[in-house]
């Protein structure tokens, strides 16, 4: 379980102080999907960066299993896979990494690893570099390697953005294969609205800077999620219902 | 594919033909510039029966030797200036002292203290090699991507592994780039040291006695000899490069 308890984040400028984070309550429970939607420049990142243990907050803490994220194992994916990936390693040592780091022996690092790339079809690839897959199959190699070492959060910030629409799709329904079935709890910034809540199991409304927790969603369509939930009228009831709490902001 | 091989020999072919002209027709005294033929077949006769062979071996030993010092010394050197700004501060000013004298100018300063043995020559090309490689290798660090160690440090990969795994390898395409710099340097500084710094035998003695001696034709020979290892030598250092650093560029 991860709790974020009334965290704040400042950062000291010589023109005094900028609050970027005010206040944020949250608590995510083992195997939940939360995303996290908020307009850009709105803190999302410096949120991520707090939960996972990149940066501390200024007031307030995290806790991932009753652990600091400092101590606790962290997937994170970032958006631009193509500065997150290794370009000197093949895919397949891409994965591994997490594991040769936690000193696993080989034999296991790549059952994992090859077991990893046959969920996403791409197992046939595995001893290719990766500057030669498709910007979707990066991804997904990040993805793999991000939960090669089970993580007990798996953080995304927005990792399709770069990716077209079809490709970004089919990338949300592979991950949500992967997440079915490892359980793994997941935190997804986006800042798509249909991504938002088509992943989601509730989805995080932020306000703009400094970021307060707006509303929270929660999501009752049905899992295993289909592409044509995405027209449904639960989903557009939802998504207006969403929108509308940035509409008396004009 | 023909036209390509065609535009690469097209200025080479004009050269000589421009050549060949001014000597053929004495616009210049022969004295010198002999005709090209003159030159080749000097050129294979030195090679063959004569001392050139000999020279050529001298010169390249001495490059390879004052190249590797430069390289065993330079690159870890400029890796820990670009990964701890406290070393960068201690050796900053130092270093771009140092590289704003011209090798050339410390030829004095080296000969009184290696003597005039090849040693002083190891040691002049060693250190104008070095400060290209260690400059070329710090700013590999600098200019590496902060989101592949920010990846590494979300693993909580530290010290000498991040180090090893990440920084360096990430440094390679800049370091590469100075190797590429450092071994053309290493031939000029040698070729210069075999001019002015007494010597047996090498392919800058070899110029600089021609000259003195008007051997025009073999004096051209030897430069030719020259200019045909530095080009091979970059070829071979581009070679490498391609297969080490084979994601650079991608």
């Amino acid at each position: 379980m991860i709790s974020v308890r009334s965290i704040s984040k400042e950062f000291k400028k010589s023109s005094g102080t900028t609050r970027v984070i005010d206040g944020i309550d949250l608590e995510i429970n083992n195997g939940e999907f939360v995303t996290v939607f908020g307009p850009n420049g709105s803190g999302k990142t410096t949120l991520l960066n707090l939960i996972s243990g990149i940066d501390e907050p200024t007031f307030g803490a995290v806790l991932i299993d009753n652990k600091n994220p400092k101590d606790a194992k962290v997937g994170f994916v970032f958006q631009n896979y193509n500065e997150s990936l290794f370009p000197w390693r093949t895919v397949i040592e891409n994965i591994i990494f997490p594991l040769e780091v936690a000193k696993m022996d080989e034999e296991k690092r790549v059952k994992i690893a090859e077991h990893l790339l046959n969920g996403v079809g791409l197992l046939h690839s595995k001893d290719k570099h990766v500057y030669d897959l498709s910007g979707g199959q990066r991804q997904l190699i990040s993805i793999c390697r991000a939960i090669a070492y089970n993580p007990d959060i798996l953080i995304m910030d927005e990792p399709f953005s770069a990716l077209d629409y079809s490709t970004t799709r089919k990338m949300e329904l592979e991950l949500l294969d992967i997440w079915q079935e490892k359980k793994i709890t997941t935190l997804f910034v986006s800042h798509d609205i249909d991504e938002a809540i088509f992943l989601a199991d509730r989805v995080v409304v932020l306000s703009p800077r400094p970021a307060t927790i707006k509303k929270i969603f929660e999501v009752k369509l049905s899992r295993p999620r289909t592409l044509d939930m995405l027209s449904s009228p639960e989903f557009t009831e939802l998504r207006n219902a969403i929108l509308n709490t940035f509409e008396y902001e004009k | 594919m023909k036209s390509k091989k065609l535009y690469y020999i097209l200025i080479p072919v004009i050269l000589i033909c421009f050549w060949q002209t001014i000597s053929y027709f004495k616009l210049v005294s022969p004295l010198f510039v002999p005709q090209p033929y003159e030159v080749l077949v000097d050129l294979f006769q030195s090679l063959v029966y004569g001392s050139m062979l000999i020279d050529t071996g001298y010169t390249l030993y001495r490059v390879l030797v004052g190249f590797s010092i430069a390289a065993v010394i330079g690159v870890p050197l400029g890796l820990l200036m670009g990964y701890s700004s406290r070393i960068y501060n201690a050796l900053e000013f130092t270093v771009e002292f140092f590289r704003g004298i011209p090798t050339t100018a410390l030829f004095p300063l080296f000969l009184l203290v290696f003597g005039i043995g090849d040693e002083a020559k190891f040691a002049v090309t060693a250190w104008g090699a070095g400060l290209v490689i260690l400059i070329n290798s710090m700013y590999g660090v600098h200019l590496g991507k902060e989101l592949r160690v920010r990846v590494a440090k979300t693993m909580k990969v530290k010290g000498f592994e991040l180090f090893s795994k990440v920084i360096f390898p990430e440094a390679l395409p800049q370091i590469f780039s100075g190797f590429r710099v450092a071994i053309s340097l290493s031939l000029i500084i040698v070729i210069v040291t075999e001019m002015f710094i007494g010597t047996n035998a090498g392919l800058g003695k070899r110029i600089i006695d021609a000259q003195l001696v008007y051997q025009t034709a073999d004096m051209y020979a030897s430069i030719l000899m020259t200019g045909t290892i530095g080009f091979i030598l970059n070829k071979i250092m581009l070679f490498i490069e391609n297969r080490v650093v084979h994601w650079k560029g991608k």
